[in-house]
């Protein structure tokens, strides 16, 4: 497992790279314009402490990564996009479907309880929600990487269409409607980046 | 971007090390954080701690309100970013044979969320830590709603008003509730002028053509009750406290603190007009002012702009507000 998350997390940092001042610019519009510059801090953080525990077992290394991008990252985003990188440390080769399955129920609890956020909201669960409601429902979900990928895309699209409850954007006159979510964005990649790598 | 840096991403840290060599008399930081700042001589334990985690770019809040008198440590985030929950810990780990610690978290959802897991983190290693949630700007959310508020510079009065009462020694309940009290007393309505600039994006915060000026908004540019074209200072103030009025009962004969605070590139001669009309206003109706706070203390770079605070204040909180401080920036 350690080669695939290996290639997850270079992967998502090469992408996050290349998004981020897009990233920025999106959140130019519904929020404090810098989410694209604080997941790239994170990824880089990630990437770098990863290819320097390359021995650790792999719940070890993922403890320590989220723990350190919540600390370098801060703010709301900090603190919510770490628990699916500590969550996808319980990763179980031996049974890859349900740790994954898993993984997703375990983040999805805790980004709700911290966050105060539900399904709706215009915010990164609505993301990990019809990912997991779909990995569940599909037990064969390992050959079906194409489908995860539409769910990505379309879950991403929807966000569009919401108005914010939660963060910043909810304060706003349009609460954010007719832009995507610059969290949901960056959690879509980086999302995309561990089927890619890890089914 | 036109500002003196060096490296964009070391601004937070060459600005408290500067901090910290200009006021060492008064302020250090903690043996092990550099974002951790401390009172050069700390209470006594048997008082209750008062610290605030918070966002930097905002300066001088809270910083700069680190002083005999007011708080105990002020955890520095990054620029508009709340500091993670570990780092808030660690400053409350710092207080933890004091005889009470409150952590106060003006309402923002990466405060909250990180002040949350703070104090659920000192709770386990059986601290005896509370969190404050602060809350007044009456344009993010409708009057019955309280709750929902964000937090915006009427939040200064308790900062103030708990740091001096716990200097005394009151009990970490009493300050609690006192807190809250103060809380529901304060009403703060803004106004956007115009954006300062991101240091990390470099670019505008939010848009606002030459004409125009925003009613409530945020301190992020979060929009609240709309542009108008610009006008007079009376005009703009009467429209301000006329929300703010709809928004509280004041009565004949209540003494109020008034807090004209500027966003960063309001100059003290606009803050002046301005006060001398919020008092008017005030008089019209019979309100005493007390010891106003007029100036550029929770700034969100260089923008112009300004808010309003009142806290509806009693002969207790008349008291600690006006009682000394050393804090090298709360000047009344």
């Amino acid at each position: 497992m350690h080669s695939a998350y290996k290639k997850w997390i270079l992967n998502s940092y090469d992408k996050i790279h290349s998004n981020y001042v897009d990233l920025d610019k999106l959140d130019q519009l519904v929020g404090d314009g810098d989410h694209g510059s604080t997941i790239l801090k994170g990824m880089k953080i990630a990437k770098d402490l990863f290819l320097n525990n390359l021995d650790s077992p792999i719940d070890e290394s993922m403890a320590i990564i989220s723990k350190q991008m919540r600390i370098e990252m801060g703010g709301a985003s900090g603190i919510l996009m770490s628990i699916f990188f500590a969550e996808s440390g319980k990763i179980d080769d031996t049974n890859l479907s349900l740790s994954i399955i898993d993984i997703f129920e375990k983040s999805i609890d805790k980004i709700t309880k911290r966050g105060k956020v539900k399904a709706g909201d215009k915010s990164i669960l609505d993301i990990y929600i019809p990912v997991y409601n779909f990995l569940k429902q599909n037990s064969d979900f390992q050959s079906k990487q194409g489908e995860i990928n539409k769910i990505l895309s379309q879950s991403l699209d929807n966000t569009k269409e919401m108005k914010a409850k939660v963060g910043r954007a909810k304060f706003l006159d349009n609460k954010g409607l007719g832009f995507i979510d610059p969290g949901a964005k960056s959690t879509e990649i980086i999302l995309r980046e561990y089927f890619e790598s890890v089914l | 971007m036109k500002k003196i840096i060096n490296n964009k991403d070391q601004i937070v840290d060459d600005m408290l090390s500067g901090y910290v060599k200009a006021n060492s008399d008064r302020v250090k930081f903690s043996q092990n954080s550099k974002r951790i700042i401390l009172r050069s001589h700390p209470k006594s334990i048997d008082k209750t701690a008062i610290l605030i985690g918070n966002g930097s770019g905002h300066e001088p809040i809270a910083m700069g309100w680190v002083g005999k008198g007011l708080l105990d440590a002020n955890v520095v985030g990054d620029i508009f970013a709340a500091p993670s929950g570990d780092l808030i810990f660690e400053g409350i780990e710092i207080f933890k044979e004091n005889s009470g610690c409150i952590l106060l978290i003006s309402s923002h959802a990466g405060d909250v969320m990180n002040g949350e897991m703070a104090i659920e983190l000192a709770n386990e290693d059986n601290i005896n830590a509370d969190l404050l949630l602060m809350y007044d700007d009456i344009a993010s959310a409708p009057r019955g709603n309280e709750d929902q508020r964000r937090g915006g510079a009427g939040t200064t009065f308790i900062y103030k008003i708990l740091g001096a009462l716990s200097e005394v020694g009151e009990e970490k309940d009493t300050l609690l509730s006192l807190g809250k009290f103060v809380r529901d007393q304060t009403r703060t309505l803004s106004i956007a002028i115009d954006s300062g600039t991101s240091p990390i994006s470099g670019e505008k915060i939010f848009h606002l053509d030459d004409d125009e000026v925003f009613i409530g908004m945020g301190v992020h540019g979060e929009s609240g009750y709309g542009r108008q074209k610009i006008s007079s200072s009376k005009n703009i103030i009467k429209f301000m406290m006329d929300k703010i009025f709809d928004d509280f009962n004041y009565k004949r004969g209540d003494i109020v603190i008034p807090f004209i605070n500027g966003s960063g590139a309001t100059t003290l001669m606009e803050l002046l007009v301005i006060y001398n009309d919020v008092e008017e206003y005030l008089a019209q109706y019979k309100i005493k002012c007390f010891k106003p706070l007029v100036n550029e203390y929770i700034t969100t770079q260089e923008s112009a702009g300004f808010s309003i605070s009142l806290l509806n204040s009693n002969e207790q909180m008349r008291n600690l507000w006006a009682s000394p401080s050393s804090a090298p920036y709360f000047h009344l």
